[in-house]
Formats: C-alpha cells, structure tokens, sequence
C-alpha cells in the first residue's frame, strides 16, 4: 500500500512518524529505561550481604555443611576406590572406582567440594577477621572455623595424588598436611581461650593425622597423645534435608548399590562390631533386617547385596577426628620404632571401644616386625586389619593403601575386573586442570 | 432531513446492487473459508464464510472486477456486471500457489510483507494443509512439514512434549531450552521457560519422570490458521535477543463475515506401543517384558517372567483416545468471531498413563471506526496428565521391567513401581489484544499487550508402605510462569517517485518474564491414605522466583524499485536484566535484498517465478538471571540451621552472545505454477557465546559461571518442493518434500573442553556441538586377541540431516489419502537402555552368545562380539550407534461425504481414518532413536536414550461436519 492523496498526506504521515520516534526517543531516554532492566531476584546472598556480625554463625554453619559434604563424598568415593566397598552399581563412575579406575573427569564433583569446603572455611576466617575485629580473638566460631579448614586440608592431603590452591601449579601433598598443621596450630589458641577443648582436641588430632602423611611420626605421635580413645570430632548430619543426609545410608540401603560383598570386611561372620553388616542375600537375614532389605542383589542386578550397617541412618555422623584413630597412629610409630608391645597396647586400647571384640594377645604375634609397612608381616598385617576395621569408611582406607603402597592396589579385585594397577589416590580433577593454566591438561 | 435522508437511501438503492457466489478449491470442491474478496474500484469486500459463501451489498451499478484472493491461493478475477437491485453470482475455484509471492508474511514490523520483498525464507504452514492430518500437537503439525525443523518427539508417554531445532543447535548456553526458538502466539511471547519434572532438578526433588511437558500443547491444532517458521538471525533481528534460534509464529482462526458457521469434530483413536526391543521374537518373545511377562516356562522369555504379571501376561494395552472439537464462527463486516472449545482424553500405552484435557478459545475482530481494528484473542487449556515413573530413575517402571529382575524392586515385581502417584495439572492462558490503527492511508501503527501465563502443579506420591520408601513420600512442585508482552511498531510505506517506494518501520518492544517454583517435599507418614505436605514428618520447602526484563526498539527502511528489486536495512537496539551491570545495551544490525528476476521480459515463460534473495543479520541469546552476579547460596547445616556456601563467582560484564548469519538462496515456480523449489544457503557465527564454565575449582567457587568466551560456527542448507503432477477436476495429485543439512562446530571454547554428563556429550573445539566422544574398539574384527580402545569422535548427538516426502492424491474430488514420511540422520544416539541390559545379560540380542562368553569359550568370536555382548567387557563409550531413521509420519484417508448424505442443515461433512508413526526404519539397535532424553535434564542440550518409552503408533478416526 502507498500514499496516494498527496502532500497532505505525506505532512500529516511526517507528523505521525515524528511522534511516534519520538515517543521511543523518550523512553529510552528521559525515562530511564535502563531503570526497566534493573531487577533484584530473591533467594541468593550478595558478597557485601555477609560483612555483617550478625552474619558469622551463619557463615560457621555453611562451613561445618560443606565440610560434612566433602568428607561424605570423599569417603564414599575412597571406598569404591579402595577395598572398603564393591563396585556393584548401576552408574559408569562408582562402577571405574571399584575398578580402581580413576579418570579425572570422573573427580570433578570431589575436587570442587573439596576446595569449597576449603575455601568456604578459609575465607570465611579471613571475611571474620575484618568484620569482628577484635571480636575475633578467642572467639568459638573462630575456633570452629579454624577447624574446618584444618580438616578440609587434611582430607585433600590424605586422598589426593596432588594438590593445587588458588589457580596455583600442582604441587605435593605435603602441602595441604602443612596447611591442615597451619590452621589448626592457629585456631588451638581461639579454641582454648574460648574454652572448647573439644575443639581443640579435634584440632590437635588433625595434626597428629596431617603429620602421618608427613612421615613426621614423632610429631604425629606428640599430637595424638593427649587425646583420649574415645573422642570423636564428628562431621554431622541430619535427615532434616537432603544435602544434611549421610549419603551412605542412601546408597547402602535405599538404593542398595554398594555390596560389601567380598570385601575383607564381609570375610568375617558373624560380621566384626566395626563393620556391621546385613547379608540381604540370606533369607534369614531378610526376614529380621531392620530396615527390611529392598531385594536381594545389589544395583548391579548381580552381586548379593552385603548391607553396610556402619551408617544406620540419614543422620548418622562420620568420625573426622577419633581418639581410636589416635591410638592406631600411636601404634604404628610404635611399630615402626620396633616397639611391639606398645603398638599391641594401643591396637587394644582403640579397640576397647567395642567391649565385645577380644583382645589382642601379644603371644600370638612375633616379637618384631618391619620398620615399614610389608604386607605379609603378622604385626603389620595385624595394624593393616585394625586400621581397615576400625576406620572403616572413615575416608581413611584409600590414604593407607597409597602411603603402604598396598599390595591391593597391584590389580585387587573385589568383584569388577579390575584395571592392572588400581588407583591409589585421587588426581587433580579435569575441571581443575582445564581452567588452571600452572597444570597440564593431562595427569 | 429524514425526507432528505429517505431520498438519499431510496436513490442509493437504486443505483447498486450485490454480488454473492462461491469459492472452492478446484483440486476437491471443498469450499473455502476466509478468502478475501473485493471489488477494487470500489473499496468493497467481504470474506468468505465456512462454507465458502461471500455477499458484497452496496455495489454500484456497472461492470467491476472481482478479485479472490488468500494467501497460498492463486489470485483469481472475474469481470461482472452488476445491475441496480440485481445480484450478480460469481464464483472461484481456487488453485493452490507453487509460490507465493504476493503472499503476506509476518516479519516483526508493524504491517506485514508481501513474500516478494523479503530476503529471507520463511516457511508457511496453513490450515489446509493439516485439516485431514492425524496431529494432535503443534509440534506435530511442523514435523516434516518445514524444512530446517527438525522436531523429536522424545517420549512415547501422551503428554510429553517434543523438542524443536530450527537450523540445529547454535548454543551450549541455556540447557535443555537454549536452543529452542521463540514463539508467538497471535503476537504474545511464549516463555522458553517449562517446569523440568526431572530428578536431578532442584536439591529436594525426587521427581520420577524424564518427560517435559511443551508449552505448545495447549494449542488445539485445529484452531491454527497457519504457522510461520523464521529461521535464523538473519531473518530474526528485529525479534532482537533470545531470537537466536529462530521464531515461529502461530496464528489462530478468526471470524469471517455471514450467519454463525458451526463445526464439530469427534476423533476416536488407538495408541498401540510396536515391539518393544529386537524383532527377532526368538531372542525376544517378551518385547523386553512389556509385551509378555508371564512367560515362566519358556527358555528365554522367563528372564523377564514377574510374579506380579497382569492376569492379560503383558503391561500393555490399546490406549483409547477421544478427541472432540467444536466451533462457531461469524459476523458482520465490523465485528467478527470465532470461538471453539476441544475436549480430550487419551490412554498412553501403559496404564494408568494418560492425560485429559480441555481448552476454550475466543478471538473476536471489531472495527470501531474505518482506521481502526481491534483483535482481542483468548485462550484457555488446561491438562491432566498422569505419568508413568520412566527414564533414570531406580523406582522407574520402564527401568525396573527392562532389567528383567536385575533393578531395584523386590523379586521382579515391577508394578510395586505404580504404586506411586505421578500427577501433573497445567492451565494455561494465552490472552492479548491488538490495535491495528491506520490514520492515514501508507501509515499503520500496532500495539499489541498479552499475557503468557502457564502454571503446573506437579505431585509425586510414594504412599505409606512403598517398597523404597516405607514410610512413604510426597512432593509438590508448583511451577507459575507469567510472561508480558507489550509492543508497539509503526510503519509508513510511500511512493519516491513512479519507481521506488519507500517503507520506513520503527517500533520498541517489552517483555516481562517472572517464573515461580516452590517445591515441597514431605516424607515419613504415620499411616496409609491420601497424603498432603504435611502429613510427612520430615518436611522441606524450595522457592525460586526469577523475573526478567528485556526491552529494545528497532528501526528499518526498505527501499523497493519497480516492484522487482527490494533492500532492506535495520538495527536494533537490546537491554536486558541479565546483562551485567557495566555492559549497556547491544545492538543487532541487518540488511537483506530480493531481486524478482523472473519479472523482466527475458524471462521464460516455463519458468513461472524466480526470486533471488540474500540477507545478513544478527540475533542473540541472553544469560541467566543470575549469571552476572557474585553470590552465596543458602544452605542448612548443624541439622537444621542456616548457613552459607559460595555460589556464582559472578561477570559484571556479562553480555549476550552475538549470532551472525548470512543466508542467500531462491525461490522459484515453473511448469505452469506446478512445481515449486525454495533453497536457502546460511552460514552463521555466534560470537562471545556464552559457555557456562566451571571456575577454577581451587578457587572455591565452583558453580559453573557463565561467560562470554566462545564462538560457535554453524552452516547449512534447506530445500523444499512441491509438485503438482497431475491437476485436474477429478485427479488431483501432489508430491512435496523437504530438505536440510546442519552442521556446527565448537570454534573456540577457550581452550576448555565440557562434559554435558551423565552421558560421554561434549563440546570440544573443532567439533559438533554436542558432540559425542569416548574409546571406542580399534579392532572389532580381529578374532583372539584383547580389545584395543581408542578415544575417538563418534559424532554428534543432533541430526544433521532431517527430510521429508508426502504426497496426496485427491479423486473425485471427495476422496483423499496423503500420507508423509520423515527422516532424521547424521547423528548419534546412546543407546543406555541397550547398555545397561547388556551389562545385566538381558539384553535379547546377546543372549545366544552370552553363555560362550562366560564360559570364557570365546577364541573364534571377534573383538566386537566379544565386547558388545559382555556384561564385564562393554564399555561406557560401546553402545553409541548411528542414529538414522525414516518414519512412516502419517497416513490419511479422507472422504468427503455426498451431500445428499448429510442430514438437513449440514453443510458439508468427511471422515478421516489416519495413522501416525506406522513404521519405524533404522539400524539403531536401541529401542527407539526418537525416545531420547531431552529436555527432561536441564543441563542436557544432547539427546541420549535411557529408558523412555518408545514412540507408539497411532490410530484415528475423524468426523466433521459442518452446519
């Protein structure tokens, strides 16, 4: 269609055309129109939003949630890794780990919780330095906080290959045991002048354990020491939501994919009291497990599903410093001393927490053992067992069997065809190492 | 006065007369609605009603020119002689057009263009072309029937929507929806946004179903009155940001002038699921435990024997399906209406699957004076459906079935799966008014203000006793999303000179999203019965409310030469609440150009019409709302109390990604309007594409951030054909077929590599996007010895290739049958339910060679029948095969019954028997190539097939008629 009637037209059509930019002119203009596109959503938390006292339990309290994340998944992973657990599952991942096959595509979710609960922690301490001032000294949050990042450290050193902080380059282990030492020697004091012994017996642990994965057994054995065997710093959680719950009794029990189902802990029957267990493959067993076993097999549709009874339920804690733990490393630093009576006791006394196990008679065993670990060595195969008993899925089993270099780990197989040599750690994960340019791409 | 005004009428009278007649379709009789008729000396017209009938009163004695014309159609005239107080008859049998140039088409101005003056392609669907057709869902009505679509229907469950490519993917931004195009509804934005009923979405869900409903299900296909589908930036630009993907454009029926035309159409019909897994029913005589499950005795059969089996021995059944639709139309020449409602139930193929559905529809048209027009058009359509738990879930019917007792129930017994409640409730309101002002002839003027407004309520229920949870389970996801649309665009034509004419086009436009999701979830009751949220013990609650702006306004001035040679140059100008805070706004040029070669004098006369067309433009695609911000998110800790945990690391100047596109092509007739040809060439770019990175995870933060980091190249091509081979009054008969070839490729993805888990997809540079990649036998032939792996690129999840043909052969004018299929191929599919049954030693097709291999007997097998088949030996990476297939789309028998058959007042009448998807081929060993997983997992822009349902069969029966 065209104008047809004339200049009076094409005026009046300029007017109509004039007004109607003009009416956009203005709006984009005079309106502030840019106003239109400023929108604030709810439910997420800005920076500056947290500088703020009030804000600092808060922030302790995502601390201590994340770090219960981290430890659950790195020690949920560690026993499909290791012997703890079989690989009987439906998914492709769980399924390479109870190979021992450990690809770095496959790690990104435990690398990242990791240096979040890491990071969470760090910063935090540093955000609560600034906004308590003075405050800040001696303070319990900042005790807590200081242990967060001690333990989040230590996990990373304890079942990491390597380790890399802040974009940094790969860099050993022994880096984040020396972090974990850090910040835990840092926050004793806070924790001691706030009066939490708890806290800083937890935090004094972390560094007996952190010292381990030095080879400092002198140190490690000073730390443990004042600790008693049955103190536990746990990580928590709750059945109130779902990132609250201990995934292991989801997997263990509502999903029923990890067996324990060959392992050496299964080896004894009736099970050990370190390692409880419901055979869902036992009639016998089904008719009066509590609670009742969905089915006989595991989610791999093949493998009898051996119920892991170690984490009941959704709440059930995971032990992040334990005085049993202590007194396994006091036992080991005896061992290695050539001390055989004291590595004796204290297998003992951590495992006076089950009044129902036996004790260890010292007459059954040789007089002297390998100054290191050497499979075959009744002693050493002794503190093998108590170690896998009695950290069992503690997140502790995978850190044993790099640092004894474990004959496992030399083509183990609990029931999937294992790789040759299996994994023995965990590697900077595939995120990691595309983003970070001070690490190859490739392990 | 009134003596005056009395002889002023009486002489009026005098001097005119009417004209009235009939329009048909030459190929079957079947009268034609909504043809526009006029007189054109005289400014008259009418439109035709239903039943084909026009009256134009008031005509000035004399000879005049009539002129019937409707977009598709031929234009027709005839001269008449019209008498005072005489009627003069003249009727038009109208011939579908090859191309159509003088046809309008929706471009994003404020007039529409005549096809002529458009650079760019832009497919048309109308009416006529579905009328007979066996759809149920928009997304059926594009499938095959446009070429650069490529539409895959995804689930076999009644009520799950397909997901829809223009031009293949051109973003690894936005998830499952990134690359679906934006659509319109009579000029009211639909949200891209749909609730996901995916287990992996939100941290309390423990949603059951791997199917997405369409926001285009809401649509009754018979309400359309056509379909425009605008691909690419290229042609997209004044739709500005978030039309990347392309646009369509759905417009509904109107009313037509005359008495109130009533139609009423019942639709009886028969889902019918084909064999499940390998037809070979000696290795499957249960169709994987769907079609047989009570097969104790038999040697094979018996692996997916299940005590709890139907006393039918199968899951299935002929789902019944009942659709009824009914209409009115009419009006006076200011006022015109159509209002039609639709009432449906259908039964999916596995009880108790299914939906029911019911939808209101208004559009009336009113002319309040001769400059002005107003269109207030209105709909409402809300669907019950009940799903079926399938896809990646361990409490999945589907799952727990085809592992044949190696899943997650007890003893096999798989219907303690539906014992769950999967409800799903949607209403949805499409409702907006359009003001069409025209002061002054060349200048018209639109505003247009509508509201999207979709809601879903989703409910899963594991009651007290459920064998997963005892304790039982229930959750509640309200899903509320509220779109505005207000636009406001001018155009102006005028005359520079006897040669050149001029359009000029302005226009801005607002758009308001706001989405609502609160998700409960309550668990542990004390006892059985019918739960709410708070009958759990254990209670837990998740709201997220996102809104966003996005507004910008345009600018573009066409310049036309002889009516032959057409330029058009624009801009648009972008803001967004999801651009960061120092970016501004974004502007998206474009030009094109049509050239009518075919108008010169040298042009042959065989060859009706050619148009050269060329266009360049740009589009873009938003971030997420939150994606520019440095934020924490809320977490519980301690059993129960607050804290925080790092969230998005945040980009303050986070922008849209920029597609470019060049496209050039022709559209052309010959043969005498017999045969058609549109071919379209495009090349695009999509520059600072937003990848959604993971940030360096020692940092701390470790959601992934979006960024604007990457370019994405994709290419193309798109031919599509009709030809009439034979035309006549008593045979009728046309072939069609479509065309197109995709292909993209991850340019630059700064260095990084993303894994679009759970399945090996991944974006990597230089390849397809996505692509799928893992280590794949180097050495499947060789015989005794170890498999060798390799990684290697398998090839992309998206078809690269998608075509069609159809034809439709009309005798007598009464009888029609037309049938369609269509292809899709070049990709790649997971085949994850293969793999898994493999891995349990179900899968049927291995389990004659299953017992050597765990025999470990296995020295004359070679390496690929070896791996394939091993429950120990397949990898993750073996089971992604070519995905090719053609589908037997549809098949319709139309008859148009004698009118003397019809009962008094019945104007016209037909039956239709039709079919949908009767026939599968492909070398695809999974079950189904279709049934993928997509769109049910927000992260995934991939298709990988885990336990969905294949695509059934469907059968119908159809009666019209109308009175």
């Amino acid at each position: 269609m065209t104008i047809t009637n004339g200049g009076t037209g094409k005026a009046r059509g300029w007017r109509h055309l004039v007004a109607g930019g003009a009416l956009v002119t203005v709006c984009l203009t005079q309106w502030g129109c840019e106003d239109v596109f400023e929108v604030t959503n709810p439910g997420r938390i800005l920076d500056d939003d947290l500088n703020r006292t009030d804000a600092m339990t808060t922030l302790v309290t995502g601390m201590s949630a994340d770090y219960s994340v981290f430890r659950s998944e790195v020690a949920l992973s560690g026993a499909y890794i290791s012997d703890e657990l079989a690989g009987s599952v439906s998914g492709i991942v769980a399924a390479n780990f109870g190979r021992g096959l450990v690809l770095i595509e496959d790690v990104n979710g435990e690398w990242e919780d990791a240096h979040r609960a890491r990071f969470n922690a760090e910063d935090g301490i540093r955000r609560m330095e600034e906004v308590l001032g003075a405050d800040f000294q001696g303070n319990p949050l900042t005790a807590r906080a200081h242990a967060f990042a001690a333990a989040s450290n230590l996990s990373l050193g304890e079942n990491w290959c390597e380790v890399s902080f802040e974009g940094g380059p790969a860099e050993p282990v022994s880096v984040a045991f020396e972090r974990a030492i850090d910040w835990a020697g840092r926050g004793i004091p806070h924790a001691q002048q706030a009066g939490r012994t708890d806290l800083a017996m937890a935090m004094q642990g972390i560094i007996a354990a952190a010292h381990v994965g030095l080879g400092n057994w002198t140190a490690a054995v000073e730390a443990a020491e004042g600790i008693p065997t049955d103190f536990r710093w746990d990580a928590v959680y709750s059945s109130n939501t779902e990132r609250e719950e201990n995934p292991f009794f989801n997997e263990t029990h509502v999903r029923q994919s990890p067996s324990m189902f060959n392992t050496p802990a299964a080896a004894s029957d009736p099970p050990d009291p370190r390692t409880p267990y419901t055979d869902c493959s036992d009639p016998e067993e089904i008719a009066t497990a509590n609670p009742p076993c969905v089915r006989d097999k595991s989610s791999d549709g093949v493998t009898d599903h051996i119920r892991s009874e170690k984490y009941p339920s959704r709440a059930a804690p995971i032990a992040a410093v334990s005085g049993k733990e202590m007194r396994l490393i006091e036992a080991e630093a005896a061992l290695r001393g050539g001390d055989v009576t004291t590595a004796i006791a204290m297998m003992n006394d951590a495992r006076s927490l089950w009044p129902s196990l036996p004790t260890i008679d010292p007459a059954d065993y040789p007089d002297t053992a390998a100054s290191t670990f050497t499979a075959g060595d009744p002693l050493w195969d002794l503190l093998d067992r108590e170690r896998y008993l009695g950290l069992y899925l503690e997140g502790k089993r995978l850190g044993d069997l790099h640092r004894w270099n474990h004959p496992f780990l030399d083509g183990g197989q609990i029931v999937n065809e294992p790789v040759p040599q299996r994994a023995s750690c965990i590697p900077i994960s595939q995120n990691e190492r595309f983003t970070n340019q001070n690490i190859p791409n490739s392990p | 006065m009134a003596l005056l005004l009395a002889g002023s009428t009486a002489l009026s009278a005098q001097q005119t007369g009417t004209v009235t007649g009939e329009i048909v379709r030459q190929d079957t009789g079947e009268p034609m609605g909504s043809v526009q008729v006029s007189i054109s000396e005289t400014g008259l017209g009418s439109l035709t009603s239903a039943s084909g009938r026009y009256l134009i009163v008031n005509v000035p004695a004399g000879q005049h020119t009539v002129q019937a014309q409707l977009v598709g159609y031929q234009t027709r005239t005839q001269e008449v002689t019209v008498t005072a107080d005489g009627t003069a008859q003249v009727d038009f049998a109208m011939t579908q057009q090859a191309i159509d140039l003088e046809g309008v088409v929706v471009t994003g101005t404020a007039g529409q263009a005549r096809r002529r003056e458009v650079g760019n392609s832009i497919a048309q669907i109308q009416a006529a072309d579905i009328e007979n057709e066996p759809v149920e869902t928009v997304e059926e009505v594009l499938q095959g029937r446009t070429s650069g679509v490529t539409i895959t229907a995804n689930n076999g469950m009644v009520g799950a929507g397909a997901s829809i490519r223009i031009r293949g993917n051109n973003t690894i931004a936005g998830g499952a929806t990134g690359n679906t195009p934006l659509i319109y509804v009579d000029g009211v934005r639909l949200s891209k946004s749909t609730p996901q009923t995916d287990p992996d979405q939100g941290s309390i869900g423990f949603s059951q179903i791997n199917a997405n409903v369409s926001v285009l299900d809401e649509i009754n296909p018979q309400d359309i009155d056509r379909i425009e589908v605008i691909r690419g930036p290229a042609a997209t630009t004044l739709y500005g940001t978030e039309a990347s993907s392309g646009v369509i454009q759905i417009f509904t029926k109107t009313g037509t002038p005359g008495a109130a035309t009533w139609s009423l159409t019942t639709t009886q019909g028969l889902n019918q699921l084909p064999w499940t897994g390998p037809n070979d029913r000696s290795v499957n005589p249960a169709g994987m435990g769907l079609h047989a499950c009570n097969l104790a005795d038999d040697p094979i059969g018996s692996i997916w024997f299940a005590p709890d089996c139907p006393s039918d021995g199968d899951y299935i059944r002929l789902g019944h399906t009942q659709d009824y639709n009914l209409s009115v139309r009419g009006g006076m020449e200011d006022i015109r209406y159509r209002v039609s409602g639709n009432l449906a139930n259908e039964q999916g193929v596995i009880a108790p699957q299914g939906l029911e559905k019911w939808g209101i529809r208004g559009n009336v048209s009113f002319a309040p004076s001769s400059t002005l027009n107003i269109d207030f058009n209105s709909s409402y359509g809300t669907r019950d459906i009940t799903w079926l738990p399938d896809g990646n879930n361990s409490e999945g019917f589907t799952l727990n079935v085809f592992r044949a007792g190696g899943g997650y129930v007890p003893e096999n017994r798989n219907l303690l799966t539906l014992e769950a409640d999967n409800l799903q409730s949607i209403q949805h309101l499409i409702s907006g008014i359009n003001l069409n002002w025209q002061p002054m002839p060349g200048l018209s003027q639109r505003f247009k203000a509508g509201i999207d407004y979709f809601q879903s309520e989703y409910t899963q229920e594991w009651p007290f006793g459920f064998y997963a949870r005892t304790l039982g389970l229930r959750m509640n996801n309200i899903w509320q999303n509220r779109t505005l649309t207000f636009d406001y665009g001018g155009s102006w034509n005028a005359d520079v000179g006897s040669r050149l004419t001029s359009t000029l086009s302005w226009g801005g436009q607002l758009f308001t999203e706001e989405v609502v999701q609160i998700t409960g979830v309550g668990q542990d009751f004390a006892g059985p019965g019918k739960k709410v949220l708070d009958s759990g013990a254990r209670r837990n609650v998740e709201e997220s409310r996102i809104r966003t702006v996005e507004g910008g306004g345009f600018i573009q001035q066409q310049v036309g030469i002889n009516d032959q040679f057409f330029v058009t140059a624009g801009l648009r100008i972008d803001g967004n609440s999801r651009f960061g805070e120092d970016f501004g706004t974004q502007a998206y040029p474009k030009i094109s150009g049509s050239f009518l070669v075919s108008d010169y004098d040298f042009w042959p006369a065989w060859w009706g019409s050619m148009k050269l067309r060329a266009a360049w433009g740009q589009s873009g695609r938003a971030p997420g709302a939150f994606d520019a911000l440095r934020t924490y998110n809320s977490v519980v800790g301690d059993n129960g109390q607050p804290g925080v945990t790092p969230g998005n690391v945040g980009s303050p100047d986070l922008g849209p990604e920029r597609s470019t596109e060049l496209e050039v092509g022709f559209e052309a007739s010959m043969l005498d309007d017999r045969l058609s040809l549109d071919v379209s060439l495009w090349d695009q770019t999509t520059e600072d594409a937003l990848l959604s990175l993971p940030p360096t995870p020692s940092g701390g933060f470790v959601d992934e951030q979006v960024v604007n980091a990457g370019r994405i190249d994709a290419r193309g091509a798109e031919i599509s054909s009709t030809f009439s081979v034979i035309r006549s009054r008593d045979i009728s008969w046309s072939l069609n077929g479509q065309f197109s070839w995709n292909q993209s490729e991850a340019v630059d993805l700064d260095g990084l590599e993303i894994n679009f888990g759970p399945w090996p997809l991944f974006a990597r540079e230089g390849q397809p996007v996505p692509v799928y990649i893992g280590d794949r036998l180097q050495n499947p032939n060789a015989v005794g010895v170890d498999p060798i792996r390799e990684e290697e690129v398998i090839g992309p999840s998206e078809p690269t290739r998608t075509f069609s043909f159809g034809t439709s052969l009309t005798l007598y004018q009464d009888l029609t049958i037309s049938t369609l299929f269509e292809g899709q191929g070049g990709h790649k599919m997971f085949a994850g339910t293969l793999w898994q049954s493999i891995r349990r030693g179900v899968w049927p097709s291995c389990l004659g060679v299953l017992p050597q291999i765990q025999s470990g007997n296995t020295s004359d097998l070679t390496v690929q029948e070896r791996v394939v088949c091993d429950p120990q030996g397949i990898g993750f990476h073996d089971p992604i095969y070519d995905a090719d297939f053609i589908r037997w789309r549809t098949l319709s028998l139309t008859y148009r019954l004698p009118q003397q058959w019809l009962p008094l007042g019945i104007q016209s009448g037909r039956v239709s028997v039709g079919g949908q998807n009767l026939h599968l081929w492909t070398d695809y060993p999974g079950l189904d190539p279709e049934s993928v997983e997509d769109g049910g997992r927000g992260p995934m822009i991939g298709k990988a097939s885990y336990y969905q349902i294949p695509i059934p069969r469907r059968f119908t029966l159809s009666v019209s008629m109308t009175y």
